[in-house]
């Protein structure tokens, strides 16, 4: 589905990515890389599989597309471990997916610390470079909105997620929302709960009247 | 220890109350001796009392001597009450110092902690407080004086996982305490020896089987009942007692004390609703007024246990109850039990009849109204299966892996030991007694790594080897974290309900708050109420006026018909000849399905195609139980899909099933085509695998299995706690796993419970090539009852998006952006 924000044309993707064909841009966020890892410090033994569904997901994305350069907008990894823990086929996955690409990681409040050391003198290998925020036009891309900016934001951090009454059923599904300042993406990763989109949290920034494409196997629909 | 049954010591409390034991008693008596007995024996017969004989003949009622002796288990909190109100009772006459307490999870922490250090000599507790207990270190300093466990209603645990988890335990009580006996106590079933089984799986004949039918004990004459027809005409439809509250309230007025029972909670609320409706206009100065109760498991416990106790001391005249009443309480006052709707198995109905008349040497008295004229079919073969003493209750079943998973992890918390050792006492548990080594060595690897075959994180180990190479848990947190999980029972996310500030009235499911806006008002527990608001997660209520037409839906409580009813009601419909054992509107009813579609021949299988209400419906009645049509329903809108009819939905009920979709079936060629058992055969693992029936089975097995956590809504998250969409866990391990053990057994309860393949299979199989297909201008007469069903499901398919289609096409037209 096509939309167009801050007067840039956006393709909003089924898989929860959109992409910005002017600037050949590839936006993803809340990847959760490791979340199920994680958990197992707590004593959950979860499948720790969803890494590698997230990553094979951005990477058919990728492939599909070929973007000049791949935003991921925070929270790409569950907690400040992920990176250390990332599994070595993993890591090529992204490696591979990444060669002929450039990848900003912009760092979200689950994985900030994480990332920062990751990119440190004894990084681990993640292709791209870190960012807290990244400009892009007249666009600002950041993982969750600032308030003092007056550009317009694509943001992250929400997991939004909306219910449509088809008359016979309820569908409740990730979803996009946007209206003229900000766009917030559904998370692309795996083990990622969701929000609805009229909680107070998201309402605050986006009022209760905004536009919402809720996202239904391949296809991406306004509701 | 020896035995005179004419010197027992409650002797003395018989003869007050000028009771004798009866032989039943006798020679549970005599035979608990030699051996554990099985006691089959009606409720009321005392029976319970049967059980406890033979410890308090043992027991130096004087200066008894420290230690747990005795273990009552009976599946319901409220029966431990009951019944130890009801042994004080002779312990007080005959003076005994001996202590019986309870413990459930009603009992506070610091009871419990008491009952650990200084045990009472007997001890009545439910299959899940049993389980706490064993996951503490000190269970084997609590059981081993253990002399009896006396197990109650066995038969209402033994065929589903709460008993699985009993067995278990059973199984462990006999490594802590070898030589104690078991006593269990069960109403009628079909064949006891499948019980005898159960409780011991190596050798059967160890235990003693007292059948006190066989015994002709007074007490049980012949039931008395019958099928009612109301003169109102029998609805086509529904599941609704309206049309009979008059004849059940004329009913109740002719006798002493009334049990009315429904099969779910909904129904519950509306009969009352209907039933107090005609008891406010009907008030003549002549007239009694009639009392009436609610009772079901929806109902905050204070709310029941009033409505109990109002039963027991004749302040009801009637109570409305669903199967929350099946089990336990004792009224000898009810004189009549009235079942309004149908039975769905013989057993069932025989149980409830049976709490009618218990202390009287009279037959029970019950009374079946049917709902509609389907079932009313089913209601008259049931009630020849219970005249005939044919009850259908199955009792061998392979125990469930989820619950072994949960056991373990208890069962190693409370004492190291070697995985042999493990395994050797598992399989002494009846419905584990066929548990292979593999599988349950993956059920240790599921426990300790999550036994995946990538084998990312070792150091994560939940379960490692101490220094004499025994299983112990890592980290004693998760033996606090097993404990929140405990239990075979899992549900939908209920909230408390409250009216005023803190007076709680019940829970509600989640799924049905969504839908209320504040002001709506509902009824529930019988009263109207206005929905003001969540607030702290309960849902806040205030006393509303009015008629209340919403009522809350909750999920469960529809028990599938049983396969041997099932075969009864189909051979009912196809014998004309034994029409005339049906009350008279269903026959018309049969009539006029005979001349708008037809009545299939006992061989055949009858599929009708007609449109309603802008949209296509087909309906096949293969009368094989709603979870079969479940099924089938999938499977065909499957097929209906591929050949592009776009089925949007379908419905099914214990005799048919019905999927409405955008394209109309004309062609009778495709039918056998849709229905081919050999391709589905082919098609069902694989894509069953990927349906929601497997992932609401899966969403069970994680939670019991201790995978995910179990989610508390009203009560604060711990912050440890983790809630997760199983869904997503069940697509991922589906695509990387395919073989993990979760899977085998989300695969095995599913086969048997909401898939029910096997049934499905042979029906298929028996109906192949032999459809009866009428294509009709309009609803058939059989059609009704399953196309009014309200709980449909969804495909997810081409008509979704066809629908979304058209929504988004509406908002863009709406919004100026399309010409």
């Amino acid at each position: 589905m096509n939309i167009t924000f801050a007067d840039i044309a956006i393709e909003l993707r089924p898989s929860g990515a959109c992409y910005l064909p002017e600037c050949q841009t590839l936006v993803a966020t809340d990847l959760h890389l490791g979340k199920a890892l994680s958990l197992r410090k707590r004593g959950y033994v979860l499948p720790p599989h969803e890494t590698k569904v997230t990553l094979n997901k951005l990477a058919a994305e990728i492939h599909s597309l070929s973007p000049q350069k791949v935003v991921l907008l925070g929270d790409s990894f569950h907690d400040h471990d992920g990176p250390q823990a990332l599994e070595l086929s993993d890591l090529q996955i992204l490696q591979q997916c990444m060669l002929d690409t450039q990848c900003l990681w912009i760092t979200g409040n689950h994985d900030d610390l994480g990332l920062k050391e990751a990119f440190s003198s004894h990084g681990i290998g993640l292709p791209g470079q870190i960012s807290d925020q990244y400009a892009l036009k007249n666009l600002l891309m950041v993982h969750e909105p600032h308030r003092k900016d007056d550009r317009p934001q694509i943001v992250g951090h929400y997991h939004p997620k909306a219910t449509v009454d088809l008359g016979h059923r309820k569908l409740t599904k990730p979803c996009f929302l946007w209206n003229d300042h900000y766009l917030i993406l559904p998370a692309f990763g795996t083990f990622t709960g969701g929000l609805d989109h009229q909680h107070p949290e998201i309402t605050k920034w986006m009022g209760p009247n905004h536009h919402a494409a809720l996202i239904y196997h391949q296809k991406v629909a306004l509701v | 220890m020896s035995v005179n049954p004419s010197a027992h010591p409650l002797d003395p409390w018989l003869e007050s109350k000028d009771w004798s034991l009866h032989p039943h008693q006798v020679e549970t008596l005599r035979a608990v001796q030699e051996k554990s007995c099985l006691v089959i024996a009606p409720t009321g017969g005392g029976k319970t009392l049967c059980g406890f004989l033979p410890l308090l003949n043992q027991i130096d009622h004087d200066t008894p001597k420290p230690g747990l002796v005795g273990l009552y288990i009976s599946p319901l909190k409220a029966l431990t009450k009951d019944v130890h109100r009801n042994l004080l009772d002779p312990l007080e006459f005959i003076g005994s110092k001996i202590r019986c307490e309870i413990r459930t999870g009603d009992t506070p922490s610091h009871r419990r902690r008491a009952q650990m250090k200084n045990p009472p000599h007997l001890l009545m507790t439910t299959p899940e407080s049993l389980a706490l207990m064993n996951s503490h270190a000190d269970a084997s300093s609590l059981f081993y004086s253990l002399q009896y466990v006396i197990i109650d209603e066995i038969h209402a645990l033994a065929d589903n996982k709460r008993g699985d988890l009993l067995s278990l335990h059973l199984a462990r009580l006999r490594n802590l305490a070898p030589a104690h006996r078991i006593i269990a106590l069960s109403a009628t079933v079909k064949t006891p020896s499948q019980l005898q089984k159960w409780l011991s799986p190596q050798d059967p004949e160890s235990v003693h089987l007292i059948n006190a039918y066989q015994q002709g004990s007074q007490e049980t004459g012949p039931a008395d009942l019958s099928l009612h027809c109301p003169n109102e005409r029998l609805p086509w439809s529904g599941h609704g007692a309206t049309h009979a509250a008059d004849d059940i309230l004329k009913f109740i007025r002719a006798h002493r004390s009334t049990i009315v029972f429904v099969n779910t909670r909904a129904q519950a609320e509306r009969l009352y609703r209907d039933l107090q409706e005609r008891i406010s206009l009907s008030i003549k100065p002549d007239q009694k007024q009639i009392r009436l109760g609610l009772h079901h498991g929806s109902l905050e416990k204070e709310l029941r246990l009033a409505a109990e106790d109002a039963m027991a001391s004749g302040k009801l005249d009637a109570l409305i109850a669903t199967s929350s009443l099946d089990l336990g309480i004792d009224w000898g006052a009810v004189d009549l039990v009235i079942q309004a709707g149908p039975p769905k198995g013989v057993a069932r109905l025989m149980q409830r009849i049976g709490r009618s008349n218990h202390q009287l040497d009279k037959a029970s008295k019950a009374i079946v109204i049917p709902t509609q004229c389907m079932e009313s079919i089913e209601t008259v073969a049931a009630i020849e299966q219970v005249l005939a003493g044919k009850p259908d209750n199955e009792f061998l079943r392979d125990g469930s892996l989820d619950v072994l998973m949960q056991y373990t992890i208890g069962r190693i918390a409370s004492s190291p030991l070697a995985a042999d050792e493990l395994y050797r006492e598992v399989i002494t548990a009846g419905p584990y007694a066929n548990l292979s080594r593999d599988d349950f060595d993956r059920v240790l690897e599921f426990n300790s790594t999550g036994g995946y075959a990538l084998k990312a994180y070792p150091q994560f180990q939940r379960i490692c080897l101490n220094s004499q190479n025994q299983l112990t848990l890592s980290d004693e947190k998760l033996a606090r974290q097993h404990r929140m999980n405990i239990g075979t029972i899992v549900s939908y996310p209920h909230l408390k309900v409250k009216l005023g500030r803190n007076r709680g009235i019940g829970e509600i499911e989640e799924r049905f708050v969504q839908q209320l806006e504040p002001g709506m008002s509902f009824q529930f527990g019988g009263r109207l109420l206005r929905f003001e608001g969540i607030k702290d997660s309960t849902v806040q209520v205030s006393p509303a006026r009015g008629a209340a037409n919403i009522i809350p839906a909750f999920a469960g409580g529809r028990l599938p018909l049983s396969s041997s009813l099932s075969e009864e009601v189909r051979n009912l419909i196809s014998k004309k000849a034994r029409w005339k054992e049906l009350p008279e509107q269903t026959r018309g009813w049969l009539e006029k399905q005979a001349e708008r579609s037809g009545i299939p021949a006992p061989d055949h299988l009858l599929v009708e195609s007609f449109p309603r209400s802008g949209k296509h419906f087909f309906v096949t009645y293969p009368f094989a139980g709603r979870n079969a049509h479940q099924t089938l329903g999938l499977l065909l809108s499957r097929r209906m899909e591929q050949s592009g009819l776009q089925p949007l939905g379908f419905v099914a009920n214990d005799y048919a099933v019905a999927i409405s979709s955008l394209q109309p079936i004309t062609d009778p060629a495709i039918i056998p085509s849709l229905f081919d058992p050999d391709d589905f055969e082919k098609e069902i693992h694989t894509w069953m695998s990927s349906s929601y029936l497997l992932k609401r089975t899966f969403r069970e097995v994680a939670l019991v299995s201790g995978l995910i956590d179990r989610s508390y809504p009203g009560r604060k998250k711990t912050g440890r706690q983790v809630t997760f969409s199983s869904d997503l866990i069940y697509d991922v391990l589906h695509q990387y796993e395919p073989d993990h053990i979760l899977l085998k057994a989300t695969q095995r309860e599913a086969e048997r419970g909401l898939v029910a393949w096997d049934r499905l299979r042979s029906v298929l199989n028996e109906f192949h090539g032999k459809y009866a297909f009428k294509c009709l201008d309009r609803i058939s007469p059989f059609a009704v009852p399953v196309v009014m069903e309200v709980s449909q499901e969804s495909i997810d398919g081409s008509a979704v998006e066809a629908l979304l289609d058209a929504r988004e096409e509406d908002l863009l037209r709406e919004a100026g952006l399309t010409s």
